[in-house]
């Protein structure tokens, strides 16, 4: 790195800390401060100026983090975990960027996801609800689901068919949909881990103005390409799973850290076998590896070069939360048998043992991704699609509705 | 920690040994090594040491080597092992991290040797005794043990240095891995001189220099196995497009580009002279050695009945990932340092 990056990143330190000076305050509202932040380029210190950003650099991504984590302010680095925000940021026309960001940024707006169907999982292109021109605007109707946070969201990322005589993939478009109206009705699902933290989403005439469109018409397939990939880099990053943040979140398999309690500490109480002090020194590795793969796929951008590690992330998360709860559970030993409040840390380890498919089955499940990666990194063929050059209205479809509550 | 800064300095390096080593290391050149139980091509190995300066590549410029990082070691060894380069560089790079690691006059003129190209062997597997300052011993698995001048005899709180030329037998041993030359050497009462430092440090170092070769090696076993995926046509398509192929080469990748981080990670941990290479050092070393198992075994899996041929390279990758799993301890016992290291107790 130059001396003249290094100056640049010590200026940013120096700027970030004295508005945090200014303006933070644990004790404070924070609706009020998370509205500052919005404008004051902190929250996506990478975005451009005039876009909630402050045009800096990647690295100094790392110097702003520090500086809000010594002081305990949260809300930075929205230019990595903002998917709603990105996605309107990298598709959106200037009246919606104008329209949506701040909110989003701000955090008084909030998105979920509406692409998944009963019909439409691993295969988001053969989504069957329906977007149908209606005055100045379109009126949508059909099923979604496993959407988390619908009840708390005022946009919602869709994705519907508007033309049903073309491939699959032709036929879509991607919209801001307004999520308080009639025609939305969110309902709960409950899900094996106790909780309901998933909701189906069923539209009913539901309305989308010119204005909530993002991108071209019929041109959903590149938005969502674009929001899938800020998805699964969240969902890969060290922030989301390894050392970084021990933010409760009641579906992830971190809630405590990897594996529902800390392998390493459990291991260290007693006495182990050979077995396990060889499956701890594995689980240790791939851990390990995942976070320094995190910091070479940053080194790498940070040289403008595109990194093959930065797409492994979420397929490596997937095999470390699925091994570390089995190997949390071998430690505990007969108590996992157990369940509920008077058995807090076996309760834990179970209910990670479901929560570790979140990360392989949610936002694209780990063969997909190995689908993705051998074509899109090793630049291996795709299989043969017979939908392919097909038009949509005649390829065999899944049910396209389902009730699960 | 300053790890995965690529230098533009280090670009270059990268860039000469993949020039040289597909040269002198081509599959040509490979197999025309493979019968010969004891040598290696002098020829070459006079260009790495003098046009390349590799013997001495981490050895102070003081004592006329190039000073070196083990980062650059762990660069030029990469490429080593992609081509499955069969001359003393290995060893020479560790017995340079024994040395570096035990400094006093004696290990300072060892290393302007190794400079100069004088071939230094390790003995590992502790077949050796000291009585009086005299070493005794069979000592078995030495690489490059038949064309070594010195033998530095590694042991976990003592390491000596020997003089081969006098008093020592050695006896070629035909290895599975035909690209790396073993020998047994007997010591009788030879003279010895007693290596003083970090005898840990340079442990760790020995398992990150071999990380970085199994790492080389297991890259060109994912790229074979990639470009033939892509190249073999079965049921009127290529293989590559089958997800039973696709996905096997996916997690290879993964497995691959970690093992990578791994290295790089530990090297520069030994550059920085950071506490964290006690861990990532046994960690990187069972690792890559686990991984490049992997990919030689699928990479040959993926090639099916061809690579069962003496035709095709593959199984000289596969020998060379057997070889990974034993030669310098294998990946258990390194995971078993590593789970000490992280304060796991034994069961008494």
């Amino acid at each position: 790195m130059s001396s003249d990056a290094t100056v640049d990143l010590e200026q940013a330190r120096a700027e970030v800390r004295a508005w945090l000076a200014e303006h933070w305050d644990p004790n404070g509202d924070k609706r009020a401060f998370n509205e500052l932040l919005a404008d004051s380029g902190w929250a996506a210190p990478t975005w451009p100026v005039g876009r909630f950003g402050r045009g800096l650099p990647r690295a100094a991504r790392r110097v702003v983090n520090e500086e809000f984590r010594a002081v305990g302010a949260r809300g930075t680095g929205q230019d990595v975990t903002n998917l709603f925000a990105g996605v309107v940021l990298a598709h959106g026309t200037e009246e919606q960027q104008d329209l949506f960001l701040r909110k989003l940024v701000s955090g008084a707006w909030r998105g979920c996801l509406l692409y998944s169907e009963p019909g439409a999982g691993s295969d988001l292109a053969a989504v069957q609800t329906r977007a149908e021109p209606d005055g100045d605007g379109w009126l949508v109707n059909g099923q979604k689901v496993w959407t988390s946070g619908a009840r708390e969201s005022q946009v919602g990322l869709l994705l519907a068919r508007t033309d049903w005589d073309v491939p699959k993939h032709k036929g879509v478009s991607f919209f801001l949909l307004p999520m308080d109206q009639d025609g939305v009705d969110v309902r709960p699902i409950p899900q094996v881990t106790g909780g309901a933290h998933f909701n189906e989403v069923f539209l009913t005439d539901a309305r989308a103005g010119r204005e909530h469109l993002l991108g071209e018409l019929h041109g959903g397939w590149r938005v969502l390409q674009t929001a899938l990939g800020l998805e699964r880099q969240i969902m890969g990053s060290e922030s989301s799973g390894g050392g970084g943040s021990r933010t409760p979140d009641p579906e992830s398999p971190w809630t405590r850290v990897i594996g529902g309690v800390d392998y390493l500490e459990l291991a260290r109480q007693e006495p182990r076998d050979t077995e396990i002090r060889q499956r701890v020194a594995q689980m240790y590795t791939l851990e390990q590896v995942n976070r320094w793969n995190g910091l070479r796929a940053r080194a790498e951008r940070g040289h403008g070069a595109a990194s093959p590690v930065a797409s492994l992330g979420k397929l490596a998360m997937s095999r470390i939360v699925h091994t570390a709860v089995q190997l949390t559970a071998t430690m505990l030993g007969p108590e996992v048998l157990l369940d509920g409040p008077e058995h807090p840390v076996a309760s834990e380890v179970n209910r990670s043992a479901f929560a570790a498919f979140v990360t392989s089955i949610g936002g694209g499940t780990d063969q997909i991704q190995r689908n993705i990666l051998g074509e899109r990194v090793l630049g291996l063929p795709k299989e043969p699609e017979v939908d392919r050059d097909v038009p949509f209205r005649e390829v065999r479809k899944a049910e396209a509705t389902r009730r699960f509550s | 920690m300053a790890a995965f800064d690529v230098t533009d300095e280090q670009r270059a390096l990268h860039a000469a040994a993949q020039g040289f080593f597909s040269e002198v290391s081509s599959e040509a050149a490979v197999r025309a090594q493979l019968g010969e139980p004891a040598g290696f091509d002098r020829g070459a190995w006079q260009r790495a040491v003098h046009e390349l300066g590799l013997a001495g590549l981490a050895v102070p410029v003081d004592l006329n080597g190039s000073g070196a990082s083990w980062t650059d070691a762990a660069i030029v060894l990469e490429e080593a092992g992609r081509f499955l380069y069969g001359g003393p560089l290995l060893s020479s790079l560790m017995a340079t991290a024994v040395l570096r690691e035990c400094p006093g006059p004696r290990s300072d003129a060892l290393l302007a040797r190794l400079a100069d190209g004088a071939v230094v062997a390790l003995s590992w597997d502790g077949g050796c005794s000291v009585d009086d300052g005299l070493l005794s011993g069979t000592t078995r698995y030495v690489v490059d043990g038949s064309s070594a001048e010195v033998l530095l005899v590694l042991g976990a709180d003592d390491m000596y240095a020997v003089d081969l030329d006098t008093a020592a037998t050695r006896e070629p041993q035909l290895a599975f891995d035909r690209t790396r030359k073993l020998a047994v050497v007997t010591l009788e009462q030879s003279p010895a001189v007693v290596l003083d430092g970090d005898l840990r440090r340079a442990h760790d170092l020995l398992d990150v220099l071999q990380a970085a070769e199994l790492l080389g090696s297991a890259q060109q076993a994912l790229d074979l196995a990639v470009a033939y995926a892509k190249e073999r046509v079965q049921f009127g398509r290529a293989i590559g497009s089958f997800q039973a192929i696709k996905h096997l080469l996916a997690d290879l990748l993964l497995e691959v580009e970690s093992a990578r981080s791994a290295v790089y990670y530990a090297a520069a941990a030994a550059d920085e002279g950071s506490d964290e290479l006690e861990r990532v050092a046994p960690l990187a070393r069972a690792y890559t050695a686990d991984v490049l198992l992997q990919a030689a075994s699928d990479g040959m899996q993926v090639h099916g009945g061809i690579s069962f041929t003496w035709e095709h390279p593959a199984h000289l990758y596969f020998r060379r990932a057997k070889a990974g799993q034993q030669l310098f301890g294998d990946p258990r016992s390194h995971r078993e340092l590593l789970a000490q290291r992280l304060g796991l107790r034994e069961i008494a």
